[in-house]
């Protein structure tokens, strides 16, 4: 995309972010940057601070140590103002892994759209926010009918679809999605996977996928980084590193993986070999 | 969405989620939750009628003296017979019932608002605003209720004020620590986590998601601590630290009624005593069936 | 395998099918013309409509299906937990006996010697306020194994299952374990009792891909070892592939087509089958991107009358929407589709 005198752009840049519980490291110098409109998704093992990462970009842990960036503007103090906290807020939004946590239970689908709308357009008359909310349930497929709903009467796709909706109507830069297809049925996930892939191609959102599916994140990432103990152990763009893993763990999450071949009792051996070295 | 429901048997395609459940609706959700509950329900409902509607239903005023007509059993005149002072048991009863309300009203009314103010904060705060607030919540809790309640007579003097202020203070911390536990628990799930992504301020998420969240867990608290409070403040009249007689009120009834009890006379004490009982395990009972269906909800 | 040709209807089989009495022969899960109905204000069709399924022993057979397909459902129902109000028909023979026409005794017969259940959620299984030890003990303890000899048994297990350093492991609690770990622990609890049959009603899906791969390893080791029948619920089709001799796809409380595995994979017989295999993202290079179902599930409020896939399907007809298909069996396979002869999936 962009030509060769000039430096690439980037949307999001993470540089040397640690965090540490008690005498734990959970996120140990990582960092990556994420072109706009980009994609890149964090692989890794439970515990390896996937999600951490993911809570210090949104603001919900502070990092011990590092920068997070987004074009240009450092976000790695606690907002101070009104206006500081909505424009963090429309420049990294979230969604939850678990679709039956991330919803007020008392409060419509259309409420929880619109409220965020009133929060962060607060110029816009009621017609108008009417049909940005209509234009955002029709992105992620809802009809009116689960507008009026209450989240307890939705299936897990159709919240996760809410929770995308809602993360939108912000108009974030980089939208953070932790886990997000991992709770949902492969024939819904695929669905949202698909709506995904449209958002992005159409408004050049930047997604950060975070995943320990490797089958997922190959098809909707362009670039990987693989998390373990906290520290990033393998970068680059997603086909490579699938194809040609460089680190053992990679190789290890690769093997992992059921299909054809798949050998738990090798894979468990392999794992119980990496680990011990540092033990 | 894209496919088109199936030509179906049953109603047109997909069922049609009502927006919100209307008032029928909820009042058979209530009764499914069993027919102790409903009676439970309608025996406090029935309370409350009796207490407003006391000035119509008593037959006498209720502090009307007939010391002709002391100790008279029970009859047509008379339904549940009369004291010792003769007067009518019932129109007591009925009137008593308001005051036994009233107070139990305001130091649950109070100590819940109070409770989930400090909880809610304390939970959001953390640090050293945490800290402070469960201490002095540890502290108030090491107080015994009781001890409260006449230290406070002492200051104000007898009367419904001073024991209910005291037990208001003796209930609070209760409150308080039970909605820290659970807004702690509640504000780390995403729903929450979501609103502070979004931008909101915490008095935002908490005034409009966390506390209404959290409301109905700490209603039900709030249903068994009414149960709790009428019985220590009927207590505490009847000690003659809290209401003073000739006022009508059922703990001041049980006191009085101790002389006819021993002329064998039963009602003066045991009518005011078996209302205390029905109420406070009427409250009981509503105050679990609540937590059973918050907690049937949570899973 | 199938000794019906149809297996659609509801009613229960004869009573005795001749090969009962030899005892051998008997299967060591029989699942015949399951029915459960909720009662009629609840939902519109039946939660599980005519389940047919069979696990021998040391057998790995797989069920799959959509969240809400009733998985969950028929696995609790071998161990005769019926969710409230419903009416089975049909029946459930664990090694040959009807487990819907157990008294008290025979169930909990049944559930501490015969057959063991392990949960999706690790953590919504064990009583997190109670010491791992008294939890992997409790079990024992109830058939009369001395405290003792229970804990040295417990250790024993925990070995099994991989966990380094039992004896500090007894003395822990639940939030003490990852959840891998803890897996590990119910595991090691389901097998305590060594039955002959364990229900796993998708023991990894909250576990990530090498801690699965770890547990499922477990898992079949120790199925060999003890020659456990093993019925293993997944909604992943991969993972089913990678263990499973058989595998059954279920569909709104039907089963709609059964195969072994390797059968399954490069022939599905059942639109909703290969539709479940096309939107399964795949890991190799040139796979193709997962193809979204269109729809969503049959909720238990709609009662389609003909087959619950039809509004989903790319194939269906006309005679599809009106025409529920049965469970046709041809070999080692069955599938219920009225256009599975037609060659549509080819
Ligand atoms: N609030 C916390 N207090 C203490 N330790 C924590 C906290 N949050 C995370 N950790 C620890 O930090 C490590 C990284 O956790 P994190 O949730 O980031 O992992 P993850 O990669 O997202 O794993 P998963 O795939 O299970 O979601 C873990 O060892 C975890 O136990
Ligand atoms: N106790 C119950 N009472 C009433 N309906 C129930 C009960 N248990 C399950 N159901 C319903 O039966 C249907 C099948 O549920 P089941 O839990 O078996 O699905 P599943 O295939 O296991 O799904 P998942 O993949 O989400 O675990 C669902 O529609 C569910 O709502
Ligand atoms: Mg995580
Ligand atoms: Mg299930």
């Amino acid at each position: 995309m962009s030509t060769s005198t000039e430096p690439t752009p980037v949307a999001l840049e993470v540089r040397g972010l640690c965090r540490t519980f008690g005498d734990h490291k959970a996120v140990d110098d990582v960092g990556f940057t994420l072109p706009p409109g980009g994609s890149l998704g964090i692989v890794g093992e439970s515990g390896s601070g996937k999600t951490t990462t993911a809570r210090m970009l949104v603001g919900l842990e502070t990092p011990d140590a590092g920068s997070i960036t987004v074009d240009g503007h450092e976000r790695a103090h606690r907002p101070r103002t009104r206006a500081e906290r909505l424009a963090r807020a429309r420049e990294i939004q979230m969604v939850f892994q678990d679709p039956y946590l991330s919803l007020d239970p008392r409060i419509t689908v259309h409420d929880s759209i619109d409220e965020v709308l009133r929060l962060h357009a607060p110029e816009a008359d009621r017609p108008g926010r009417a049909a940005r909310l209509a234009e955002l349930l029709d992105q992620v497929g809802l009809g009116t009918r689960e507008a009026g709903a209450l989240p307890r009467r939705l299936s897990g796709g159709q919240r996760q679809r809410v929770a995308i909706a809602r993360a939108l109507a912000a108009s974030p830069r980089v939208l953070i999605l932790d886990e997000a297809v991992a709770a949902l049925d492969v024939s819904i996930q695929a669905q949202i996977l698909d709506l995904l892939a449209r958002i992005r191609r159409e408004q050049g959102i930047g997604y950060l996928f975070v995943s320990h599916d490797l089958a997922v994140v190959r098809h909707i990432t362009d670039d990987v980084v693989v998390l373990r103990n906290g520290r990033i152990v393998e970068s680059g763009r997603t086909a490579d590193v699938l194809s040609a893993p460089q680190h053992p763990y990679t190789r290890l999450l690769i093997d992992s993986v059921p299909g054809v071949g798949w050998d738990p009792e090798r894979i468990a051996e392999n794992r119980r070999a990496l680990a011990a070295p540092e033990a | 969405m894209s496919a088109s429901a199936p030509a179906s048997v049953k109603d047109a395609s997909t069922p049609t989620p009502p927006l919100r459940r209307g008032a029928p609706a909820r009042i058979r959700k209530l009764a499914a939750q069993g027919p102790l509950f409903t009676a439970a329900v309608l025996v406090l409902v029935l309370l409350v009628l009796l207490a407003v509607c006391a000035p119509l239903l008593a037959p006498y005023e209720p502090d009307a003296i007939d010391l002709k007509n002391s100790l008279a059993g029970t009859g047509p005149d008379h339904w549940l017979g009369t004291d010792q002072s003769g007067r009518d048991i019932l129109s007591r009863m009925l009137y008593g019932a308001r005051t036994g309300l009233l107070g139990p009203l305001a130091v649950v009314g109070v100590s819940t608002v109070l409770g989930i103010a400090m909880g809610v904060v304390a939970a959001w705060r953390g640090g050293w605003v945490d800290s402070l607030l469960s201490r002095s919540m540890d502290l108030l809790f090491a107080f015994p209720a009781m001890l409260l309640a006449i230290l406070c007579v002492a200051v104000f003097g007898a009367g419904l004020t001073a024991p209910v202020i005291a037990m208001m203070i003796a209930y609070t911390p209760y409150v308080g620590r039970l909605v820290r536990s659970i807004a702690r628990q509640e504000q780390t799930r995403p729903y929450i986590e979501s609103y502070r992504v979004q931008g909101w301020s915490g008095w935002s998420i908490c005034t409009r998601h966390l506390i209404p969240n959290i409301t109905p867990t700490v209603l039900a608290q709030s249903a068994i601590n009414f149960g709790y409070a009428l019985m220590e403040l009927a207590g505490l009249s009847y000690l003659g630290f809290g209401v003073q007689a000739p006022t009508a009120d059922w703990g001041v009834m049980v006191s009085e009624g101790q002389n006819p009890l021993l002329k064998d006379v039963m009602l003066p004490a045991l009518a005011p005593a078996t209302a205390i009982v029905i109420a406070v395990v009427a409250f009981g009972i509503v105050g679990e069936g609540l937590a059973d269906r918050v907690s049937k909800r949570e899973r | 395998m199938f000794d019906k040709t149809t297996a659609g209807d509801t009613e229960a089989r004869p009573a005795t099918s001749g090969t009962d009495t030899a005892g051998r022969d008997v299967p060591l899960l029989d699942i015949a013309g399951l029915t459960l109905r909720l009662p009629d204000h609840a939902a519109a069709r039946p939660i599980l409509d005519g389940v047919d399924l069979r696990v021998d022993r040391g057998e790995t057979v797989g069920l799959v299906g959509e969240s809400g397909s009733g998985k969950s459902v028929a696995c609790r129902t071998v161990l005769g937990l019926l969710p409230k109000g419903a009416r089975a028909e049909g029946t459930v023979r664990v090694e040959g006996t009807d487990v819907l026409a157990m008294g008290a005794a025979g169930l909990r017969d049944v559930r501490r010697n015969k057959v063991a259940m392990v949960f999706q959620d690790p953590r919504a299984s064990v009583n997190p306020m109670r010491r791992v030890g008294d939890f992997l003990t409790e079990g024992l303890r109830v058939r009369g194994v001395p405290k003792e000899q229970a804990l040295a048994r417990a250790q024993e297990l925990l070995t099994e299952v991989g966990i380094r350093d039992p004896h500090g492991a007894l003395r822990r609690f639940p939030h003490q374990f990852s959840g891998g770990m803890l897996q590990r622990v119910v595991i090691a609890a389901a097998l305590s009792g060594d039955p002959a049959l364990l229900l796993a009603d998708e023991p990894t899906t909250a576990l990530d891909v090498t801690t699965q791969a770890e547990v499922v390893g477990i898992l079949r080791r120790l199925q060999h070892r003890h020659g456990t029948g093993m019925l293993f619920v997944t909604h992943d089709l991969e993972l089913a592939a990678a263990i499973c001799d058989r595998i059954y796809v279920m569909y709104a409380g039907r089963i709609v087509e059964s195969q072994p595995v390797a059968d399954l994979f490069a022939r599905p017989r059942h639109p909703y089958t290969a539709a479940l295999l096309a939107s399964t993202p795949r890991l190799e290079a040139d796979a193709a991107a997962p193809q979204p179902i269109p729809g969503r599930p049959v909720s238990l409020a709609e009662a389609p009358p003909g087959c619950a896939f039809a509004a989903r399907c790319a194939f269906a007809i006309e005679r599809c929407r009106s025409e529920a298909p049965a469970l046709v069996s041809d070999g080692p396979a069955a599938v219920a589709c009225l256009r599975a002869d037609e060659g549509i999936l080819q």
